[in-house]
């Protein structure tokens, strides 16, 4: 070719490059240790004997008829309390979602922020990262202080939890969606709230339907746990079963688990089945738009009419008026003691029940134990998200094959299946069962943190694989490059952002997660917090949560700066 | 004599650098139709026969079918009815990696450059060379780059050497445009079929940019066909044109022989398309840029 280049040929990326693989591979080893990574230990000769022992003692499931009837009426708990804690935790999170969107800001247009906005917006962030990072436990184990045992203190906890983590994620979605629709009705004296029904809903509305449900199942896992310090339901049950060491129970109420995951997997994927037409009829409109040719990122033009409100069809409408009558039924049945939360000594009992928690201890030798168990607790989430990752990635792919019929469906079919089922078993249940296999200590922790958040990741990539614009993958296809090369070449660097924004986000969710596996003494900040508050030692179980907090907001904080990088 | 025309004095008034070896596809479309559901077809019972290295415009109103014929030529699109005709065989008779094998020799470009927007321009340009690549180069050029020399090239071809570490989200349509084209010329491909590859350009870039097209097929001897639509450009550059309306071609043959009326019916009565003589697509337009003359 005839003109030579007038660029150096070095890749400017190099060095970047080489020096964060060297200072990941540098923290990777000291994390490895933290987290006693010994998979060798599963091999030995006690661990398979305990392992498969207590395997063996599953078969035969408990099927009786008065087993099944109290299993039903405990799922039944299960899932209306976690229903109307998702509830409960939607009517917190919308408000403070529009609230603290910068995108559906007016005083951020065209210029910095203003000082009084800008603190709201922060105020709004430390309240969702405060709700969010104490653990649903601690949560439940508050309440069932101030209003007893029962169902009612579990649906606060996940109240609460679920506003934070659901007012973050909503806030994510739609700052990662395309702004311009948003910014015209704004910049045309459109309200907060138009923008957010006419710019940004249209095109965000599928993945936050999606994400909602999606956190509905997650809530169905979470009560499970609550059962586990007196919240009534499944955990309650499955708590005794093992007490009583009836595998045969415990795998039946595992069974009635995946199925109840897998039935609101169903709910999601019909519900998403309908928005989806109306995400496509955006999505062809941003085509058309990208087709005049580079004006697109013209501000100039105001695209007011690019991203049209679709009407959601009145199937998906019949979905959510299906899911807002659970919601009710829910509340009826749980009998929820709202006077006693309500009374006037409530407030007392709970004040007297903070109160315990000050002065937090702060002595040096405890304060060297909290070092300790916070780096176990951060190597344990790092690891066992590392792990899901790579293998949440690989079944991903299997799981976003196109359903063309054949070897490849059956296997797409079957992944999904075991993304299922790695998914709808609590990390603390997992956590039980590796235990057995490979002892107490961090290692069962982060085995069973990857193990569930494998199950995860994995469905939320797939998810993400198969919402991707299909015409990159398609140009190269139609050039003859082969499906891995496309992979690579077009499918990862599209999915990539959203890849690591949930891979970040599902480990600030590990590290409140590594904190509960304690209970079943896999190590960690989780371990010194339920042996302090077995022992009612509040002020050194307040040191615990405060350490607890710390590590969250400061992966929070990471997590934050990596992805407003990935973002420019 | 439909191969030697005009392309090759314009690539010969130029520097010729050392030629490419390399044979160009022979395509041809037997009675092709296509249907995409409803009555109408985008294509209708169309036969035409491209020899190796020959160099066809296809021109015609918004909506006349152009892209389709691209994608059938580029074995993107199957035929409902009739058939795609590569170097005498039918592609889409053949299995899975035969057809794969294929399509490796026809390098479609679309025209709106689908390139994932965080992907750096020497990546997406790089792409083009995948079909020739194991999937370990594939794998070890995302890390670090190979071939970087030949993508500087291509694109300072297309004056875009600067970019060659931009990201694609940088830059802008007609940029991205060049960008997706260089694509094309780092691609082994003996057949460039490339759907409107200037409707973001400006009216000077444009004619600089087919030229580069139309030099790097004949140097390599590959078959190009291109759908434009700036009528004057695509008769002033191919030697071979074919006008399309409706899904039907309305005239197969040399400029010389084609009419301002024949245009002027190719692109009667659009109420969506361009009107008659206004042949430059929307986004070159406001550009500032003098308009160039018009052939009618």
């Amino acid at each position: 070719m005839s003109a030579s280049p007038s660029i150096p040929l070095r890749d400017p990326a190099w060095r970047s490059r080489v020096t964060w693989l060297v200072l990941g591979a540098v923290l990777l080893w000291p994390m490895l240790v933290a987290s006693e990574f010994e998979p060798w230990r599963l091999f030995d000769e006690q661990a398979i004997a305990a392992a498969s022992g207590f395997l063996a003692s599953f078969l035969p499931p408990a099927v009786g008829g008065e087993f099944l009837l109290i299993v039903a009426e405990a799922a039944w708990i299960t899932v209306a309390t976690a229903t109307a804690g998702l509830a409960l935790a939607l009517v917190g999170a919308i408000p403070l979602t529009l609230i603290g969107t910068s995108r559906l800001s007016q005083s951020a247009l065209g210029r910095p922020m203003r000082r009084l906005p800008f603190a709201v917006r922060q105020l709004v962030r430390w309240l969702l990262i405060f709700l969010r990072s104490v653990p649903e436990l601690v949560w439940a184990l508050l309440f069932v202080r101030v209003v007893g045992l029962g169902p009612t203190a579990g649906v606060l906890a996940i109240a609460l939890t679920y506003c934070g983590m659901l007012g973050k994620v909503y806030s994510e979605v739609l700052e990662s969606s395309d702004g311009a629709p948003t910014d015209a009705i704004l910049r045309n004296g459109g309200s907060r709230l138009q923008a957010f029904l006419y710019g940004s809903l249209p095109q965000s509305a599928p993945e936050l339907v999606s994400y909602t449900v999606f956190r509905w199942e997650c809530a169905v896992r979470s009560s499970v746990i609550m059962g586990f310090v007196g919240g009534g339901g499944l955990g309650q049950q499955m708590d005794m079963s093992m007490k009583m060491l009836a595998g045969g129970e415990v795998f039946t109420m595992l069974a009635v688990f995946v199925l109840l995951v897998a039935l609101a997997d169903v709910v999601s994927r019909a519900l998403r089945a309908r928005l989806e037409g109306a995400a496509h009829d955006a999505r062809s409109v941003a085509d058309a738009r990208e087709r005049q040719g580079g004006r697109s990122e013209s501000h100039a033009v105001p695209s007011v009419n690019a991203a049209p409100a679709a009407p959601a069809s009145a199937g998906a409408l019949g979905w959510l008026a299906a899911l807002a009558a659970l919601a009710v039924a829910s509340f009826v049945s749980l009998e929820l003691r709202w006077r006693d939360f309500l009374a006037a000594d409530a407030l007392s009992k709970m004040g007297e029940f903070a109160g315990g928690f000050f002065p937090p201890e702060i002595g040096a030798p405890f304060m060297a134990r909290i070092a300790q168990a916070t780096a176990e607790t951060l190597a344990m989430s790092a690891i066992g998200t590392l792990i899901a990752v790579i293998a949440g990635l690989a079944l991903a792919l299997m799981a976003s094959l196109p359903e063309r019929g054949g070897a490849l469906t059956a296997l797409r079919r079957l992944t999904r299946f075991l993304l299922n089922l790695l998914r709808s078993i609590p990390e603390l249940v997992w956590a039980a069962l590796w235990v057995i296999a490979a002892g107490l200590g961090p290692f069962p922790g982060t085995l069973a943190l990857a193990a569930h958040t494998t199950g995860v990741i994995g469905r939320l990539f797939a998810d993400t694989l198969e919402n991707l614009p299909p015409a990159p993958a398609r140009a190269l296809r139609d050039n003859g490059v082969s499906g891995p090369a496309v992979f690579l070449y077009a499918t990862l660097p599209l999915a990539l952002p959203q890849m690591v924004s949930y891979t970040l986000y599902r480990w600030e969710n590990n590290i409140r997660a590594a904190a509960v596996l304690g209970v079943v003494g896999a190590g960690g900040l989780g371990q010194m917090l339920y042996f302090h508050l077995s022992l009612f030692q509040m002020q050194e179980a307040a040191t615990v949560v405060l350490a607890m907090l710390a590590i969250v907001a400061a992966v929070d904080a990471l997590s934050y700066t990596v992805r407003n990088r990935l973002s420019r | 004599m439909t191969d030697a025309g005009a392309a090759t004095a314009v690539a010969a008034s130029r520097a010729a650098p050392a030629p490419v070896a390399g044979r160009g596809a022979a395509l041809r479309l037997e009675r092709a139709s296509i249907h995409h559901g409803g009555p109408r077809c985008a294509l209708c019972d169309v036969s035409i026969s491209i020899s190796p290295g020959e160099q066809v415009a296809v021109i015609g109103p918004s909506g006349a079918g152009k892209t389709t014929m691209i994608g059938v030529f580029g074995c993107a699109i199957r035929p409902t009815a009739g058939r795609v005709v590569v170097d005498g065989a039918d592609p889409w008779t053949l299995g899975a990696a035969p057809l794969r094998a294929v399509r490796t020799r026809l390098f479609t470009a679309p025209q709106a450059p689908p390139l994932p927007p965080r992907q750096r321009v020497v990546t997406a340009v790089l792409a083009g060379r995948l079909p020739g690549w194991s999937l370990w180069r594939s794998l070890a050029s995302l890390w670090h780059p190979s071939e970087t020399a030949l993508a500087a090239q291509a694109l300072a071809r297309f004056s875009l050497d600067d970019r060659l570490w931009s990201r694609v989200d940088r830059l802008s349509g007609g940029e991205r445009q060049r960008v997706s084209l260089a694509r094309a010329l780092v691609s082994q491909a003996e057949a460039l079929l490339i759907d409107e590859p200037l409707s973001a350009l400006d009216p000077a870039l444009a004619e600089r940019t087919l030229d580069v097209l139309i030099d790097t097929a004949s140097q390599r001897g590959a078959t190009l066909v291109c759908s434009l639509h700036q009528v004057d450009l695509a008769l002033s550059r191919f030697p071979r044109i074919i006008g399309l309306r409706d899904g039907n071609v309305m005239f197969d043959r040399s400029p010389s022989q084609i009419g301002r009326d024949d245009i002027a019916r190719l692109y009667l009565n659009r109420e969506a398309g361009p009107p008659p003589g206004e042949g430059l697509d929307a986004g070159a337009i406001d550009d500032g840029m003098p308009r160039p003359a018009r052939c009618f």
